[in-house]
């Protein structure tokens, strides 16, 4: 073995130091947490949220779980059903705290005008008689507390938190089995809730991320191994990418930030990302050495250093500021998602410009690919290159697709459609009033009391207006909780009587609520004063579309039925806030994407001086964009929350093609068609790496995958396209003359 | 192009260390102190619980388990549980006046512990005969009948437990 000499020992404990330092950053990984927040895509600031907070702080919080059990042969009102019912409640109600926090709304006791033999109180079980009017004729029980099939009973937990309602999760799920054990196959048990599905969501990316990360690596390697032939530049490209995710996410823990949504699409992004510098360094050391074979390998890797280290720092840097441009935005989670990119890439460059020359000069490497024996002419590089037409054609085929663009997006279609989530949120939706709500707020300005005869008829009439909406699936407000005991407390075969015409009377009804030990079902309704009120509506679907028209429908009503300034109305709930998000990150990706162009155009011509090369860039880029948004109107995919996330990419990503075309040292030892090559190799490789995501169990993180490879794709035909201009060069592919 | 580089990471560094972890939403409850007894309207799936029958044992489980006992209490009054259903009652502070007034002559009758109770009709529930804002009215307490249990605990010396 030859003996090292001493700048090769300073390489090789440079190596073994950063080993361990990396182990040592690497440690506050065990700390990550795994969490799917909706509230972090919204601004902090965001009216919703201030409503939200208005609402909980008022009338409490009403997050909750509702447990499902749908009988596969009998109605709620079967004596079985009732009883199994009940044995599946005791089961879970075994654990202390869940007995002391379960609601049940159907079968819990009621005021019965006379007097029981042996049961000395007010409040005694229903009848199947009762139970079967209740549903028929009362807003509250009929709409929430069993299923439109009579099927179907529902009770419910409050959701405290995420770690709460999954700590329930498997004690119903036991108690599920018990009930199956005793009438095997009767019945089906759902669990719904909002938390329910960020939960899932939570396992669901942790899982995509444990299956699509291997993937990536691997493809990596075979890229690697196919363009270079050599396992030592395959091992270093995975150990980067490794390295670079390990890294990433260790800082993410120390922030004490959790994986999330966006968060967890970093590890997939940084790793393909990070290794497109190792492209060109490999291209340019391998072609390096076939031309000047008397030169030792530490001078070849200084000098790929050398000639690359412009533009590889140039592309990073402009894919940090793509990234970084997120701080513009007001969405937390978007904020996070770029700076922790950013870094993610920050480290990647880092070991680029260290971990990779100091192993290209250390460790031997043999391999002599075809490609780096020849010099290449730019057409003999990129052969489509001749079609002059082919640019414009597509330009015009795609364009108009712009107008076809449409906005929209749903928690629920982060899931295949037949995840058990997704197919327990359409029956709910079918069966009750579906997961997403919204909360109508009205605050009395003149501070009469709501429980005014006259001012329940009016919010009875708005009540009416809004929930003839279509898609409106249920209303419930103080007026239906009033009219509800009003029937409850008198004859049970009579129907559900009007609205009191005294006031006495109606403060009479709402007072039951709290001598019945369910003030709280009063409170989610009407304020300690009187003088604010909810209304809740329930929605068919969390999409754009739906929340945007219930909204209007929403504005509208208060505007007709009260008077300017006699009222103040706000809107919150889960459904306002889906749209109010799908609206305010479209609106950010706009932003960012701006400036990051911006940014990037202002760095590079300051940078380089060279304002013509930069433009042409810029111009490459927009043009690859508008491209990628006509072809995602013209195939009908909705620009959404992750999915408009591919244009802050093909941003950051996208440019780097323009900026190697213009600013990438022609080797003269490669033929003019070099660069052009191994950017053609960039965006095979970079693609091909991030169509990973594209085999994502997350239907929005594929079609995200799919735009990101689409833009890359795009990027560097484009790039391509405008560069060549600038270049001439005969189709040749001739042995390389060896100097 | 180097040092815009390291700036850029600075920033973004900088940047991620401001950046804190958002707050969860607290859970916020909004009922009257003492409005709400655990759980929540009345537990369908419960077997009858079993209500002690020494006196300071059955108080305590009574108070435990009573509407609006969480309001300070005058020592110098009786505490009067009408029982709303089988899990909870509805408790309230009365004078002896006022104990007299509601069972007008009526001693009651043996409960379940020796000392008497008095039955409450559901009828009374829904009226307010004497216009007063509270459901409960003079001579609404019986000694006989059906109807919802009703007990009293008045201080010494005026009784341990009130037997007429």
């Amino acid at each position: 073995m030859r003996p090292l000499g001493g700048f090769r020992w300073l390489l090789a404990g440079a190596l073994a130091a950063a080993a361990v330092a990396t182990t040592f950053l690497a440690w506050p990984l065990r700390e990550l947490r795994i969490e799917v927040n909706d509230l972090e895509f919204l601004s902090q600031r965001s009216e919703v949220l201030a409503t939200d907070e208005s609402v909980r702080a008022t009338f409490g919080s009403d997050d909750r779980l509702i447990i499902a059990l749908e009988g596969l042969g009998k109605e709620v009102t079967d004596p079985v059903f009732i009883d199994d019912a009940r044995f599946f409640m005791g089961r879970i109600a075994a654990d202390y705290n869940l007995d002391k926090l379960m609601l049940d709304r159907l079968y819990r006791a009621r005021f019965r005008r006379e007097p029981v033999a042996g049961e000395p109180y007010l409040l005694h079980p229903p009848g199947a008689a009762w139970i079967d009017r209740a549903l028929l004729l009362t807003g509250t029980t009929g709409q929430i507390a069993a299923g439109r099939s009579r099927r179907a009973y529902f009770f419910e937990f409050p959701s405290f938190s995420a770690a709460g309602v999954e700590s329930i999760v498997p004690l119903v799920r036991q108690a599920a089995a018990d009930l199956d054990a005793r009438r095997p196959g009767a019945y089906r048990v759902r669990l719904i809730g909002r938390q329910v599905v960020l939960n899932a969501l939570g396992t669901s990316i942790f899982a995509d991320l444990l299956r699509l990360l291997p993937w990536s690596f691997l493809l990596i390697g075979i890229l690697f191994w196919i363009l270079f032939r050599s396992w030592v530049l395959v091992s270093l490209a995975v150990v980067q990418s490794m390295a670079t995710v390990v890294l990433t996410l260790a800082i993410l823990a120390r922030l004490g930030q959790p994986l999330s949504l966006m968060t967890a699409m970093i590890p997939v992004l940084i790793t393909v990302l990070g290794i497109a510098d190792e492209i060109h360094m490999f291209g340019e050391f391998l072609r390096l050495r076939t031309v000047y074979p008397e030169r030792t390998a530490a001078a070849l890797a200084w000098e790929s250093l050398r000639r690359l280290f412009f533009p590889c720092t140039a592309i990073t840097l402009t894919t940090i500021i793509g990234f970084a441009s997120f701080l513009a935005t007001d969405a937390p989670a978007l904020r996070l998602f770029g700076l922790l990119a950013g870094i993610g890439l920050g480290i990647s460059w880092v070991i680029s410009i260290t971990l990779v020359p100091a192993v290209l000069a250390l460790v031997p490497i043999h391999a002599r690919p075809r490609w780096s024996e020849r010099t290449w002419s730019l057409e003999a590089a990129v052969p489509f290159l001749r079609s002059r037409a082919f640019p414009i054609g597509l330009s015009l085929l795609l364009l108009p697709g712009l107008f076809r663009l449409q906005i929209g997006d749903g928690w629920t279609r982060n899931f295949r459609p037949d995840h058990p989530v997704v197919q327990d949120v359409h029956w709910f939706e079918k069966e009750s009033v579906g997961l997403y709500q919204f909360d109508l707020m009205l605050t009395r300005r003149d501070a009469r009391p709501w429980s005014e005869p006259k001012l329940l008829a009016e919010l009875s009439r708005l009540q009416r207006e809004v929930a003839a909406t279509p898609s409106v699936t249920a209303s419930i407000s103080i007026v239906d909780l009033v009219r509800d005991r009003a029937w409850e407390l008198g004859d049970p075969a009579a129907p559900r009587p009007p609205i009191p015409a005294s006031r006495t009377e109606v403060t009479r009804l709402i007072e039951t609520y709290r001598i019945f030990n369910e003030q709280t079902l009063e409170r989610l309704f009407l304020d300690r004063e009187e003088t604010s009120t909810r209304l809740m509506f329930g929605v068919a679907s969390d999409d754009y579309a739906t929340a945007t028209r219930v909204h209007r429908a929403l504005e509208t009503a208060v505007r007709r039925n009260f008077p300017p300034g006699e009222v103040s109305a706000r809107i919150g709930g889960s459904a306002e806030r889906g749209a109010v998000l799908i609206e305010s990150i479209v609106t950010n990706q706009g932003t960012s994407v701006g400036l990051s162009l911006l940014v990037s155009l202002l760095v590079l011509g300051l940078a380089s001086g060279r304002w013509g090369p930069t433009l042409q860039c810029i111009a490459a880029n927009i043009w690859a964009l508008l491209l990628v948004l006509g072809a995602a109107g013209w195939l009908g995919i909705e620009m959404g929350v992750a999915t408009s996330s591919f244009l802050a990419l093909g941003v950051g990503v996208g440019l780097d093609y323009g900026i190697h075309l213009a600013f990438g040292q022609e080797s003269v030892e490669g033929g003019p068609g070099a660069v052009f090559l191994r950017v053609a190799a960039n965006v095979l490789v970079v693609g091909a790496g991030l169509a990973v995501l594209m085999l994502s169990a997350n239907p929005t993180v594929a079609k995200l995958g799919f735009l990101i490879v689409l833009s890359l794709v795009a990027s560097g035909y484009t790039a391509i396209v405008i560069f060549a201009q600038a270049r001439q060069g005969r189709i040749t592919s001739e042995p390389h003359p060896v100097r | 192009m180097a040092v815009l580089f390291v700036l850029a990471l600075l920033l973004i560094f900088w940047q991620a260390w401001r950046t804190e972890p958002l707050p969860a939403a607290g859970y916020s409850s909004v009922t009257d102190p003492g409005g709400q007894v655990l759980p929540v309207a009345v537990p369908s799936w419960r077997a009858l619980p079993q209500i002690p029958e020494g006196r300071e044992e059955r108080r305590s489980h009574l108070e435990g388990h009573a509407i609006g006992s969480a309001t300070s209490q005058d020592p110098r009054l009786c505490r009067l549980f009408l029982r709303i259903s089988t899990d909870h009652w509805l408790a309230r502070s009365v004078s002896a006046q006022r104990w007299r007034e509601l069972t007008p002559g009526q001693p009651g009758r043996p409960g379940p512990g020796g000392p008497p109770i008095w039955s409450f009709g559901p009828d009374g529930l829904l009226d307010d005969d004497d216009r007063d804002g509270d459901f409960l009215d003079p001579g609404e307490l019986t000694s006989e009948g059906l109807g919802a249990e009703v007990e009293f605990f008045c201080p010494a010396p005026t009784g341990t437990r009130v037997d007429s």
